[in-house]
């Protein structure tokens, strides 16, 4: 399914990946770093070879944040589906390019290593920009793509909104969220949700910062509680076995209240042995273990939609 | 190529459930019959209570081993008002202690008593009944008794996690367990529209509901949980799903481990357990294997 052939280990990450994560202390602060200097050496090992990348394309009026990279397989596809990508950073930090590209290039390269389109998109931060921003930034870049996405091969009615962390707490806000405008969603077909935060932890500095001061607020700014789900929308939805407890409750408390509104279970998946940052990190390093089922269930989704 | 189950299951388009049932299994025998049968010896109907149903069956692995090998004891489904250990020979559900057995892990399967003559909670009391069978006798077999699972399905499921679960159900040591195996277990109760086989096994009685009923008192203890669905079965084992993991890793600050089976429906998942189903047989051997690697060695 990808480029390199790995060796898979008996959990399924590849067996020279999985001690190396199980070492980690889960929960200290040098998690991330640790994790990084595990992948971005292998991220940069990786060929390129046959993926056309342009950057920076605007998609809103923010000249740093509403912006995009496209990444298409080299040869032009037709009818592609289109997975735009929202990275983490605890709705106040983050951009979808880190260390050069290699570090969230690395997920829309993987598929268009693939023959889809991977977007790979940023969005405003709190503090200066409040809820709903995120959810608003991901709908304006959906719609974005919705309207632009055939010039480059890829199908306007097969896009997936992917998001991992903080961006996941956006796509879901933009995906599920009864507030938030359903004009935006035209052309979704799934929704793939890794390791978000759905519930507001009300008095955790980053949450006062975006969902704002007022606690009273809360309730009715998160995701838990105001859920909408479309029937023609898909959900993947996943939680690493070695991140902290919160994103991992969020996954049962949103799974829960999906089932409970939408009369259907979204695809779950736990990734065993990854860490909150390692999974994202693994996308095009052999690792099936998020990459293979998100890839899959594109490609399933996919295949029963019309274009 | 071999058929899969999307295969098996899009043959069955239009049949009654019943019809479609049949051709699944139909499908699985098939292949179970092509299954090895030289690495186990099995040990038939074995009393572990009083009643005439309070009997199982032990699946030993012939070879030789250093130490005591660990246990999954199998509690199969059936609405909580039917069904055997063995049905359809022992094809059905001999299956699963065999394909354990051939993983060099005592399988154990269990028969129990059925409402309505045996209401609540007589399958988790016949649960614990086998359980304290296993500890006090799995030695003779090369089994550790500090290395038990508990498995089931479907109903089978509600028992297994109803004992394991609720504490008041535990002897005096605890519940004697490594682990839980809980695989589309029923749990959603719906007293505004009671089904018929739960006013059989949890009573007429809706007022006594609220006590019976597990996600609202479920305990997690001192033991691993392993808790699957999958995507093509009835809702309301979907729904049974996400609510115990919602009441588990909110009540705790722990995650189970959790597992969706793609395109299995509600009997699929149990009947393809040793036909060499990558996804189910390497999550279910998968979490023993963990699991066991976590504890302390026992011996």
């Amino acid at each position: 399914m990808d480029q390199m052939s790995k060796s898979t280990g008996p959990r399924g990450v590849p067996g020279d990946i999985a001690p190396k994560l199980r070492e980690m202390n889960t929960l200290n602060d040098g998690v991330l770093k640790d994790t990084r200097a595990l992948y971005v050496p292998i991220l940069k090992t990786l060929s390129r070879a046959g993926i056309k990348v342009e950057k920076d394309i605007a998609y809103g009026s923010d000249p740093q944040r509403h912006l995009l990279d496209i990444h298409t397989p080299e040869k032009q596809p037709t009818n592609a589906p289109v997975v735009v990508f929202f990275h983490g950073g605890g709705l106040i930090a983050g951009n979808k390019n880190d260390v050069g590209e290699l570090v969230y290039g690395n997920v829309s390269d993987f598929f268009a290593r693939n023959g889809i389109i991977g977007v790979n998109a940023t969005y405003r931060l709190a503090p200066v920009h409040k809820w709903p921003a995120g959810g608003e930034d991901v709908g304006a870049a959906v719609s974005w793509v919705h309207k632009n996405i055939a010039k480059w091969g890829g199908d306007p009615n097969k896009i997936f909104v992917m998001g991992h962390s903080a961006g996941a707490t956006h796509v879901a806000q933009f995906g599920l969220h009864k507030a938030l405008s359903a004009e935006a969603r035209k052309g979704v077909a799934g929704l793939i949700l890794t390791s978000g935060g759905y519930q507001i932890a009300s008095k955790a500095p980053n949450a006062v910062a975006y969902y704002g001061e007022d606690a009273s607020k809360h309730a009715e700014r998160g995701t838990l509680g105001n859920v909408v789900w479309d029937d023609k929308i898909d959900i993947f939805i996943s939680t690493a076995e070695n991140e902290p407890f919160n994103f991992q409750g969020g996954l049962a408390l949103l799974v829960a209240e999906l089932a409970a509104k939408g009369g259907r279970l979204p695809r779950v998946k736990y990734l065993l042995d990854h860490n909150h940052f390692s999974q994202t990190l693994s996308f095009g390093t052999g690792d099936p273990m998020l990459a293979d089922d998100v890839l899959d269930f594109v490609l399933t989704t996919s295949a029963k939609k019309k274009s | 190529m071999a058929k899969t189950i999307t295969d098996v299951l899009a043959e069955a388009r239009g049949m009654t459930p019943e019809a479609t049932r049949a051709h699944v299994q139909a499908h699985y025998i098939a292949l179970l019959k092509q299954q090895p049968r030289d690495a186990f010896t099995i040990e038939m109907d074995i009393p572990f209570g009083p009643h005439e149903r309070h009997r199982l069956d032990v699946h030993v692995p012939k070879a030789k081993s250093a130490n005591l090998r660990p246990v999954v004891l199998f509690v199969f489904g059936g609405g909580f008002v039917q069904g055997h250990k063995n049905m359809h020979g022992e094809w059905i559900y001999g299956n699963v202690p065999n394909f354990f057995a051939r993983n060099h892990i005592i399988g154990i399967n269990v028969n129990y008593r059925l409402a309505p003559e045996h209401p609540w909670p007589a399958g988790a009391e016949d649960v614990a009944g086998a359980v304290a069978w296993a500890r006090q006798n799995i030695a003779k077999y090369g089994g550790d008794p500090e290395r038990i699972f508990i498995m089931g399905h479907s109903s089978g499921a509600t028992h297994v996690a109803t004992y394991a679960l609720r504490p008041e159900l535990h002897p005096a040591g605890g519940p004697g367990i490594a682990g839980v195996m809980i695989l589309s277990g029923g749990f959603y109760m719906t007293p505004e529209t009671p089904e018929p086989n739960h006013l059989a096994y949890y009573g007429e009685d809706l007022s006594k509901w609220g006590h019976r009923n597990l996600i609202a008192h479920a305990q997690w203890g001192d033991f691993a949980v392993f808790l699957s669905t999958a995507e093509l079965e009835p809702h309301s084992f979907n729904r049974s799903f996400t609510a115990m993991v919602d009441a588990l890793t909110q009540r705790t600050g722990r995650m189970p481990r959790i597992a969706y089976f793609l395109t299995h429906n509600h009997y699929s998942e149990q009947m393809a357990i040793g036909t060499g189903d990558e996804q189910i047989e390497s999550a279910l051997l998968g979490f023993v294997r963990d699991t066991l690697a976590k504890r302390k060695p026992t011996n």
